[in-house]
This record gives C-alpha cells, sequence and structure tokens, in this order.
C-alpha cells in the first residue's frame, strides 16, 4: 500500500483530491445553508453536455465540462431573474435537458463511449500535472475571494433581505458565489465524477453539521472530512482497484453515518 | 455631510409600488422628522412591508422620490451606513449553526473574527438589551423575545441615525410586547435615533409614537396617533372589530 504512495499519478491524484476536496467542503457548508444542494446537482450534471461538445469538436472534454458548467450557472441565475417558476422547476428543466444532451452528443461520438464510466464515476489515470496546477490556482482564487466575500455570504444565507439592506450586494456576491462553484465542481468531476461530484460538496457539510454547533467550526469539521475521505478513499480505491468516486464517497458516507450516530447519543446524553 | 443638517430623516414624495403589475403602494408621501418615532399600521396586506421594503431599495419603486436625511435612496451605498433595518422574521432555518457572536462577526470587516474595539461595541449593544450573557447561543435557540432583543442590538452596531422595524413586535407574547416597545423608546431616547416602524398595537402606538400614517394602499391618514386615529378611520382601515376597542368595547369583539 504505501507503494502506491510513490507512484506520480496516484500522487497527482491526491494533491488534487485534497485541494478540490477542500474547497468543496468549505462550499458545501455555503451550498447547506443556502439549500443549494439541487443547484450543485444541476450544475455538476451539466458538465456531461460540455463533456460530450468537447469530445465532438476535438477539445479536452473536461475545459467543455467546465465552461458548459459555468454557462449553465450563469444561465439558471439568469432564468432566475426573469422566470415567476420556482428555482426547483427551473432547475429540473435544466439538470434533464444538459443530461440529455450530454448522453445524445456521446452516442454521436463513437469511439469515447469506453470513457463514460471515467467521466461518470471518476478516474484518477485521467489527473495531469496540469490538473494540479490549475487546481492550486483555483484554490488560491478561492480562498482570497472567501476571505473577502464569506461574511457576506453567511449573511445572505441567514437573511438576504437583512444582508442587502446592511449594504452587501447580493446579487453580485452570489454570482461570484455561482461561478466559484461551477468551476470547483467542474475540477472534481475527474476524480469524482459527474454522478457523484455533489456528494464531495454535500456529505462532508453534512457529516460538520452534526459535530459542530458553531459556525466556524463547521467549516473546519467539513475540510477535516473532506481530507479524510479523499484520502482513505483513494487508498481504498487503488487496493480494491475500484473507482475512485464512489469509494471516496462510500468513506465521506460512512463517516456522515458516525457523525449522526454520535450527534444522536450526545443529544440523549 | 447633509445628513446633519436635514430636519427630516426620511422624505417620501409621491411613492407607487407596483408587484407583478398589481399596484401595492400608491402615491405615498411623508415625512419622518429627525428624533421621532414613526409608525405605520394598515390591515394585513395593507401594503406596509412594501413600503419599508422600497424605502429601503429592497424592492424597486414605480415611482416617486425617497431622501433619506437629504440623500436620494438610489445612493444606497451613502445611506447604508446611516439606517439599520430589522425584518419580521429571519429566513434562516431551525439549524443554521450561527451563535449571537457569530451573527455580530458578520459585520467586521475583517475576514475572520473581529476586532478588540468591535467586541467590546457588542458587549455594549448587548448589555443595552440584556442580553449579553448569551455571547455563545445559537439564534436559532433563542426565544422570539430574545432574537428580537439581539437583532435590536445587532442593529445599533455600527451606530445608525435611523431604524426601520418591520413588527417588532411579532411573534412575542403580550407581556413581552410592552417591553420591546419599552426598550425600544429607551433606545431611542439614549442613542438619539429616528425609527420608523410597522405595528398592529395600538395601544402601544398611541403610547409610544410621535406620528401615525395608515397605510391601506393609500395613505389615509398621517399626524399625530391622538389626533388621526378616530374611530371613522379605524373602521375604513380595519372594518369592525378594531383592536383598540377590544378593552373598552368587548361585544365587538
Amino acid at each position: 500500500m504505501i507503494e502506491i504512495l510513490t507512484l506520480p499519478f496516484f500522487q497527482r491524484a491526491l494533491l488534487v483530491g485534497l485541494m478540490l476536496g477542500s474547497m468543496m467542503a468549505v462550499f458545501g457548508v455555503l451550498v447547506l445553508l443556502r439549500r443549494m444542494s439541487f443547484f450543485a446537482d444541476a450544475i455538476g450534471h451539466s458538465a456531461l453536455a460540455g463533456i460530450a461538445i468537447g469530445l465532438l469538436v476535438g477539445i479536452d472534454p473536461f475545459v467543455g465540462g467546465l465552461v458548459f458548467a459555468v454557462a449553465v450557472a450563469l444561465g439558471i441565475a439568469g432564468v432566475r431573474r426573469i422566470s415567476t417558476l420556482p428555482l426547483d422547476t427551473l432547475l429540473a428543466v435544466f439538470f434533464s435537458a444538459s443530461v440529455a444532451l450530454g448522453v445524445v452528443l456521446i452516442t454521436l461520438s463513437p469511439g469515447y463511449q469506453a470513457d463514460l464510466i471515467s467521466f461518470l464515476f471518476g478516474n484518477i489515470l485521467t489527473v495531469t500535472n496540469a490538473d494540479v496546477v490549475l487546481s492550486f490556482g483555483m484554490m488560491i482564487i478561492t480562498g482570497g475571494v472567501l476571505l473577502w466575500v464569506g461574511k457576506g455570504l453567511v449573511a445572505i444565507a441567514l437573511d438576504a433581505s437583512l444582508a442587502k439592506a446592511e449594504g452587501v450586494p447580493v446579487g453580485r456576491y452570489e454570482l461570484l458565489l455561482l461561478i466559484l462553484l461551477a468551476v470547483t465542481i467542474a475540477l472534481s468531476i475527474k476524480v469524482v465524477g459527474i454522478v457523484l461530484v455533489t456528494a464531495l460538496l454535500i456529505i462532508p457539510a453534512a457529516a460538520a453539521h452534526n459535530i459542530s454547533r458553531s459556525l466556524a467550526g463547521m467549516f473546519g469539521w467539513s475540510v477535516v472530512v473532506s481530507i479524510v475521505s479523499v484520502v482513505v478513499g483513494l487508498l481504498a480505491s487503488a487496493v480494491l482497484d475500484t473507482p475512485s468516486g464512489p469509494t471516496i464517497v462510500l468513506t465521506g458516507s460512512i463517516i456522515f453515518a458516525i457523525s449522526l450516530v454520535t450527534r444522536r447519543l450526545s443529544g440523549t446524553a | 455631510m447633509s445628513a446633519e443638517k436635514t430636519m427630516f430623516a426620511a422624505e417620501v414624495k409621491n411613492l407607487t409600488v407596483d408587484i407583478n403589475s398589481h399596484r401595492v403602494v400608491s402615491d405615498v408621501s411623508f415625512t419622518v422628522p429627525v428624533g421621532s418615532t414613526t409608525a405605520i399600521i394598515g390591515p394585513n396586506g395593507a401594503g406596509k412591508s412594501v413600503l419599508l421594503k422600497a424605502l429601503l431599495r429592497l424592492l424597486p419603486k414605480t415611482s416617486g422620490d425617497v431622501k433619506i436625511f437629504g440623500i436620494p435612496h438610489e445612493n444606497y451605498k451613502e445611506i447604508a451606513p446611516l439606517i439599520s433595518y430589522i425584518p419580521q422574521r429571519l429566513a434562516f432555518d431551525d439549524h443554521f449553526p450561527l451563535t449571537v457572536k457569530g451573527l455580530f462577526e458578520l459585520k467586521s470587516p475583517r475576514p475572520i473574527g473581529m476586532s478588540v474595539s468591535e467586541r467590546t461595541r457588542m458587549e455594549e449593544v448587548l448589555e443595552l438589551v440584556s442580553m449579553r450573557t448569551h455571547l455563545h447561543e445559537r439564534l436559532s435557540e433563542l426565544s422570539g423575545g430574545q432574537l428580537q432583543r439581539v437583532l435590536i442590538a445587532y442593529s445599533l452596531t455600527d451606530h445608525p441615525k435611523l431604524l426601520f422595524l418591520d413588527e417588532p413586535s411579532a411573534g412575542i407574547d403580550v407581556q413581552g410586547q410592552e417591553t420591546i416597545y419599552a426598550l425600544l423608546d429607551r433606545i431611542r431616547q439614549e442613542e438619539k435615533l429616528t425609527m420608523v416602524l410597522i405595528s398592529h398595537e395600538l395601544e402601544i402606538i398611541m403610547q409610544y409614537a410621535d406620528q401615525v400614517l395608515c397605510l391601506n394602499q393609500r395613505l389615509l391618514c398621517a399626524g399625530a396617533p391622538q389626533h388621526v386615529l378616530t374611530d371613522d378611520l379605524l373602521k375604513e382601515m380595519y372594518g369592525t372589530g378594531v383592536e383598540r376597542y377590544e378593552h373598552s368595547h368587548p361585544h365587538h369583539d
């Protein structure tokens, strides 16, 4: 098992997993507080259409996925402003349309269907040095932006009207959150895959919610749970020869179950 | 700054607000003198909260002019430090993991935590509302009255000059209502504040408000409560069974 740690592809996957996992864990808390998990799911799944477009036109499918995810995030934000339909209805439309488009386009590009399982469930062999650099850059940007607007985003989650009355530029902050979230989700697809990318966002935050009483604690615990899930999940996937995404998510789910039991026990104590 | 010179904390001229092409506030004009307490009353759906939100630019107006301390409210950045708003209820859910201290930390420009002077101010305003000992409690664990006190303290943190309150006693028992209004009146005097509040409690308005605005889409009255709250006007606004008369004429119930 130690041997695997010396393999460059595994080191890359671990590094990228840790960086993206930490970011997703922090975003996850904001997503949980805003009850936006379905939104994140829609963005994640929309990447499938972008990946398919990338395959068809011959660019890196993950670049296609990233661009498409950001476009869908902005699209949902835009349509939300002009439509009176409830947000979950709009999301369901975007979600299904993107997946349908993705599947149709992938079917139209023969020869690549074998890769579908990688896109859907993650494949650490696809993680490149460029991904390490990109993830690092994204982590610096996200960290900086969240230090700058993080309190505003929490204030919006608490009560958007109150935040707006206090002069928080609610619209701009929300847009910033959506773009950063879409990019982080799209980057994470290589490690965990489209189907389970939302789990990397939600499970650590949900477990942290069970463990911590304060908001600062919730952010901290979410990152800890994410890091443990990524490290244990990746090692287990290498040893058991299982897909990385589901193994990481299963590890996170076990931690969540433990946190739930701990909460119940301490609640009744 | 012009804020110091003007006699009016708020000047509203011909304000009209439509929501989804439906007129909710129609051609409303009034002024709020500096240092006064103005109460907005009216039946449910009369447009009270919409009026308040339009003043704060939380909702777009259809037409009209609003000035806060002489500054057009379109320049909201200039106005924001002068005012505070306490909504009827916060939109957070029962499990929101924010403590009282965490709430105050959101006000600080520091990325994490707050400075020593900000902490001192937090303790000062929490002391003012007798909530200093609740620093580490979650907002979701406070009673309605306690949360309202914390929000009042929170709204005072940056030394605002004008306070907007949307039904400050909603969800609080009758005894608590009296205390909240007495507290607000004391704070208004100590902090030299102007207050604009929405309220249903006519008895309390009689006691604490300098000016009452009766709203039912249009402004039906404006003036000192003793003068404007006539039987005819209350009947026009609420129909029969008005709260004020329940004490003297219980058979109207």
